[in-house]
């Protein structure tokens, strides 16, 4: 019997959250976050018909989430915009962050993914590209 | 976020606020909705978990589908399975819990370096070990020689907290007792009053 956890999928494209949802499976929950709620509420549906089986929510608020995922699976370009990082940062500590860029990653943006690793100074963090999410394994240890 | 951890660490040792920011960055934070588990039976048990907010229990389950309550903690305790996470054994108890919680989980890896960093942690982990094998001789002083209305009575004037959140049945199976049991012993006690 192995515990479920909990993955919070936090700013990513429709593809990137299917791709997430995908790969976690159906023997853990995940919640979805995203500003525009109609955007989340038909990655919602389609996820339904991806993983059927799969637990996932509707997440209101990015910081609630973080606080009760396990891992947190959050796009480069929301921790770069978003007001609320600061406390995302205070409940993500011990946990898995796993940074998504958006666009595959180019040589000139290493300094830039650097600051955003010193976000989560007490984090697992991992950085990979949407592109890697198919071959990435969400299930690392914590 | 760590206001019950900090007053619990400094009812029982004394550290800086420095140190208190050094403890921030070991545990981590964890919210876990009513009937979510943070440990499951056979599982290994990984974290000992500090409850901020919310009602946690522990508990087996027999052959015949019976849950025995082991322990219950509310805010400012701890909870674990102790000898599974001491010894990396896979645990014969369920960690659920009872309300909506917010817990500070410490996994031992972190305990031991917070432990190096800050040693004064070591003596209130050490306090908290004692106080938990005095409470634990209590409880099987009390499953051996008393009553089931002294166990009551006691448990209820011990910890006034957890009778008022926890449902009848769960305290019944903390205290070894059949619910009608339990009921029977209330109905006396309420008519005496």
């Amino acid at each position: 019997m192995s515990i479920r956890k909990t993955f919070a999928v936090i700013g990513l494209s429709k593809f990137g959250i299917i791709s997430v949802l995908s790969k976690i499976g159906q023997n853990n929950n995940a919640l979805i976050f995203d500003g525009a709620s109609s955007f989340t509420d038909e990655v919602f549906s389609k996820s339904r018909t991806v993983v059927p089986n799969l637990e996932v929510e509707i997440a209101t608020c990015p910081i609630d989430a973080s606080w009760e995922a396990d891992v947190i699976v959050i796009s480069d370009s929301f921790v770069r915009k978003a007001e609320s990082i600061k406390k995302i940062t205070k409940v993500s500590t011990g946990k898995t962050v796993i940074i998504v860029n958006d666009n595959e990653k180019k040589e000139d943006d290493f300094q830039n993914s650097e600051s955003l690793l010193s976000l989560f100074p007490y984090s697992n963090v991992r950085s990979i590209t949407e592109a890697e999410i198919e071959s990435f394994d969400f299930m690392l240890p914590l | 976020m760590f206001q019950q951890l900090f007053d619990s660490i400094q009812e029982k040792v004394t550290v800086t606020p420095a140190e208190m920011d050094i403890c921030k960055t070991f545990f981590i934070p964890k919210k876990l909705r009513k009937k979510q588990t943070l440990l499951q039976e056979g599982d290994i048990c990984i974290h000992n978990a500090f409850v901020e907010k919310g009602i946690m229990r522990s508990f087996f389950t027999d052959e015949k589908g019976n849950e025995h309550i082991v322990q219950f903690a509310i805010e400012g305790w701890w909870i674990t399975d102790l000898s599974s996470f001491l010894t990396k054994s896979n645990s014969i108890y369920t960690i659920e819990a009872l309300e909506d919680c917010e817990l500070l989980l410490l996994t031992m890896e972190a305990r031991e370096t917070l432990i190096d960093k800050i040693p004064m942690f070591e003596r209130y982990q050490r306090l908290l070990l004692q106080n938990a094998y005095i409470a634990n001789q209590a409880r099987i002083n009390s499953a051996l020689t008393e009553t089931a209305e002294e166990k009551y009575v006691k448990v209820g004037l011990a910890y006034p907290g957890i009778i008022k959140r926890v449902p009848q049945h769960m305290i019944a199976s903390y205290l070894g007792l059949k619910p009608e049991t339990l009921s029977r012993v209330r109905k006396q006690i309420s008519t005496r009053i």
